[in-house]
C-alpha cells in the first residue's frame, strides 16, 4: 500500500513547494495580501483534490494531477504583474471544478440508448445555437456544445447509430461554422471524424463522413467565404514579441507592427522562461497519454469513444493554439487548453477532464467486479 | 504583510530563474512516474485476474477441418465476429462472413447478438439476423450458436452472478441453414444448460466435532468393520490428462494460419 501511494505522495510534496515558493516569491517583493493568500490556497486545493477519498468523487488522480498543474500555472501567469487578475483566475478554476464533478456523474450515470442520446445531442446542439438566435448572449456556450454533442455522437455510434451522429455531427459542424469560429469547427471536425472511424469500424461511414466534413469547409470557402475569416491572419507571427521579451531573440528581430498576445501561456513564458513553458508542454502531452490510455482500458465502445473524443479535442485545441503562434492557421482566439481565461472554456475544459475521470473509475469498478467474480469461481 | 528588502529580492529572483524551471521539470517527472505507476498498479491487478476484461467463453463443439473441437476463444464484453484478423472473435470456417456480426454484453440479459446485413446465425437453433431484436434472443451460459459450418457453446463467467436469468436449453438437433451444410457436434454431445451453483465466499466447512473438546473419542478400529483396501480412487481434481478433454486455445493456432 505505501509503494502504491508514495508516487502520489512525492508529486503532492512537489505541488506544495512549487506553488508556495512561486506564489510568495511576488507576495515577498511586493507585500500583497493577494499573493500570500494564493501562496496557500492554490497548494491546499490541489492538495485536497489530489488526496480526496477515492471512491466518493471517483476522481483519476494522475490526470488530474496534470491538468490541475496547468490550472496552476494559469493562476502563476498574471500573479506578479496583475494579482487581481491571478485571484480571478483562481476563483474561475474554483468554480470550473463544478464542472468536472458534472461530467464525472453525467459518464458514470449514462447509459446509451437512443431517446438519451437524441437528448442529449438536441441540448448539444441548442447550446451551440444560442448566439445565432441570441447575439446580445455574450457568455460563449461553443465548448460547452462540443463537450456534449461529442457525448451525444459517441453514444450514438456505439449503438451502431451511425446516421444520427453523422447528422448530429455535422450539424455542429454547420453551427460552429456560422459563429465565425473556424478553429473550433475544424477541431471538432477532425475529432468527429477519427472517432467516427476509430468507433464505426467502418471504411464506408468513415468515408462518408470525411467527405460530409471536408464538403462542408469546401462549400463554405465557396459559397460563405466571410464564415472563414482568413483577414484573422496578421503579417507577423506574435511568437516574435514573445520569445524578445522572453530574452530569446533581440528585440530588433521582428518588426513594430507585430502585436503581442495576451495568452496566459506567453505571459507564464515571459516571467519563467521558454523552458518552462517547453516543461508545460510536455506536462499537457503526459495528461494526453494518460487520456489515451484510459480510452484504451475501456470496455465498452461508448465510453473508449467519449476519451479518445476527449483526448482528440484537447491535443487539437493544443496544436490549434501552436499553430495559430506560428500564424499558420487564423485562430487567434483559441487558447491553450487548461490555460484560459474564459470561464465558459474553463468549465468546458473541466467538464472533458471529469468525463475522463469517470471512464476512470469505470473501468476501476469493471476491474473489481472482475476480481469479485474471480472470487466467486474459487 | 512581509516584504524582503530590495537587495534580497533580487538575489532570489535570479536564483528562481533557474530554480523554477528546475522545480518544474521535476514535477514534470513526478507526474509521468504517477501515470506510470498507476499503470504498472493496475497490470499487476489484471495479472492476477487471468478472465480479466471478458465475459466468457466460446467453446467449439464442431469447427469442420478449420477449427479444431474444444478450441476455445474468450468472449470481450463487446466487440465483432467474423473470419478476417481484425475482428475480435475470428472464426475462419465456411459461411463466416469478413465481419459477421457484433456483440455486446448486457447485465442481466446476456450476451446480445447482431448480425450485419446479409449475414444469420442460429441461437439455440432459432434464426437471428438484422432484423431479429438482439434482446429477445440472448445468449446465455450453456447456449449454442451456429454460425456458418461451427457451432460453439458459450460458457460465461458473469454467469456466476446471472443466475436469475432463465438459461435456454439448446435443441438436440441443429439444421443448417444458407445453403452450408449442417455441422452436427462430432463426438461432443450437446449438453443442456446448467446453472452453476454459487457459493458464498466465506462458506467455511463446519467442523466434525467442537474444537474444545479435550479428548476427542477415538474410535476402536477393531469394532467396525474395515471396508477392503483397494486400489486408491484418484482425487476428481487430479484427473490424468489424457482423461481430459484437451482445450486449445484459438492463439496457438496463429502461426500456423500466418503460415496460410
Amino acid at each position: 500500500m505505501r509503494k502504491r501511494s508514495s508516487g502520489r505522495f512525492r508529486l503532492a510534496a512537489m505541488l506544495l513547494i512549487f506553488f508556495a515558493c512561486a506564489f510568495l516569491l511576488p507576495a515577498s517583493r511586493t507585500g500583497d495580501g493577494r499573493l500570500y493568500l494564493l501562496a496557500a490556497a492554490v497548494p491546499a486545493v490541489m492538495l485536497i483534490l489530489l488526496f480526496f477519498p477515492g471512491g466518493t468523487l471517483f476522481l483519476d488522480r494522475p490526470s488530474l494531477s496534470a491538468a490541475l498543474i496547468l490550472c496552476g500555472f494559469s493562476i502563476l501567469a498574471p500573479a506578479a504583474v496583475l494579482p487581481d487578475e491571478a485571484l480571478s483566475q483562481g476563483m474561475r478554476c474554483i468554480a470550473a471544478l463544478f464542472f468536472l464533478v458534472a461530467g464525472i456523474v453525467l459518464v458514470r450515470a449514462f447509459r446509451p440508448s437512443f431517446p438519451a442520446s437524441l437528448l442529449v445531442a438536441f441540448i448539444a446542439l441548442g447550446m451551440l445555437s444560442v448566439p445565432l438566435w441570441l447575439p446580445s448572449f455574450s457568455f460563449s456556450l461553443a465548448e460547452g456544445g462540443t463537450a456534449l454533442l461529442l457525448f451525444a455522437v459517441a453514444a450514438f455510434l456505439s449503438l451502431h447509430l451511425c446516421l444520427p451522429a453523422l447528422v448530429s455531427s455535422l450539424a455542429g459542424l454547420v453551427l460552429l461554422l456560422l459563429q465565425h469560429d473556424p478553429a473550433a469547427a475544424s477541431a471538432w471536425c477532425v475529432a468527429s471524424v477519427l472517432v467516427f472511424w476509430a468507433v464505426s469500424g467502418s471504411a464506408l461511414w468513415s468515408g462518408i463522413s470525411l467527405v460530409a466534413s471536408g464538403g462542408m469547409f469546401a462549400a463554405c470557402l465557396l459559397f460563405a467565404p466571410h464564415l472563414i475569416p482568413f483577414s484573422a491572419f496578421s503579417s507577423e507571427s506574435p511568437l516574435f514579441p514573445r520569445l524578445a521579451a522572453m530574452q530569446i531573440i533581440p528585440p530588433d528581430t521582428f518588426p513594430e507592427s507585430a502585436e503581442a498576445s495576451d495568452s496566459l501561456f506567453f505571459l507564464l513564458g515571459d516571467h519563467y522562461g521558454l523552458l518552462f513553458l517547453l516543461f508545460a508542454l510536455l506536462l499537457f502531452v503526459l495528461f494526453l497519454l494518460r487520456g489515451t490510455s484510459l480510452a484504451l482500458h475501456t470496455r465498452k465502445s461508448f465510453h473508449a469513444a467519449v476519451a479518445l473524443g476527449v483526448v482528440l479535442l484537447f491535443g487539437l485545441r493544443a496544436l490549434l493554439f501552436l499553430a495559430s503562434v506560428m500564424n499558420w492557421v487564423p485562430a487567434y482566439t483559441v487558447d491553450f487548453p487548461m490555460m484560459t481565461a474564459s470561464f465558459p472554456s474553463l468549465g468546458a475544459q473541466f467538464f472533458l477532464i471529469g468525463l475522463l475521470s469517470g471512464i476512470s473509475a469505470r473501468n476501476e469498478a469493471d476491474l473489481e467486479e472482475d476480481a469479485r467474480l474471480a472470487m466467486l469461481a474459487h | 504583510m512581509p516584504v524582503v528588502p530590495e537587495n534580497i529580492w533580487n538575489v532570489l529572483y535570479t536564483v528562481s530563474r533557474y530554480l523554477f524551471p528546475l522545480l518544474a521539470l521535476s514535477l514534470v517527472f513526478l507526474v509521468l512516474f504517477f501515470i506510470l505507476s498507476e499503470s504498472a498498479n493496475r497490470r499487476e491487478r489484471i495479472r492476477g485476474l487471468p478472465g480479466s476484461g471478458t465475459v466468457g467463453e466460446l467453446v467449439v463443439l464442431s469447427g469442420g477441418q478449420d477449427l479444431d473441437v474444444n478450441t476455445w476463444f474468450p468472449v470481450p464484453r463487446e466487440g465483432v465476429l467474423g473470419s478476417i484478423r481484425s475482428c475480435d472473435l475470428v472464426i475462419p470456417c465456411p459461411g463466416v462472413h469478413n465481419k459477421h456480426l457484433d456483440f455486446s454484453w448486457q447485465d442481466g440479459q446476456g450476451l446480445l447478438i447482431r448480425p450485419r446485413t446479409g449475414c444469420e446465425v442460429l441461437i439455440n437453433g432459432t434464426p437471428v439476423n438484422c432484423r431479429t431484436n438482439a434482446a429477445a434472443v440472448p445468449l446465455m451460459h450453456g447456449s449454442v450458436l451456429q454460425i456458418g459450418s461451427a457451432v460453439l457453446r458459450l460458457h460465461l463467467f458473469a454467469a456466476l452472478d446471472n443466475t436469475a436469468a432463465p438459461v435456454q436449453t439448446p435443441p438436440a438437433e441443429i439444421s443448417g441453414f444458407n445453403g452450408i451444410p449442417a455441422a452436427v457436434p462430432n463426438n461432443t454431445p450437446v449438453m443442456p444448460a446448467q446453472i452453476l451453483p454459487v457459493q458464498t465466499p466465506f462458506q467455511v466447512p463446519c467442523q466434525a466435532q467442537p474444537s474444545n473438546m479435550s479428548e476427542p473419542y477415538p474410535p476402536a478400529v477393531d469394532d467396525f468393520p474395515q471396508a477392503s483396501v483397494g486400489p486408491v480412487s484418484p482425487d476428481p481434481d487430479e484427473v490424468s490428462p489424457e482423461a481430459q478433454p484437451v482445450r486449445i486455445r484459438r492463439s496457438d493456432r496463429w502461426k500456423e494460419d500466418l503460415g496460410e
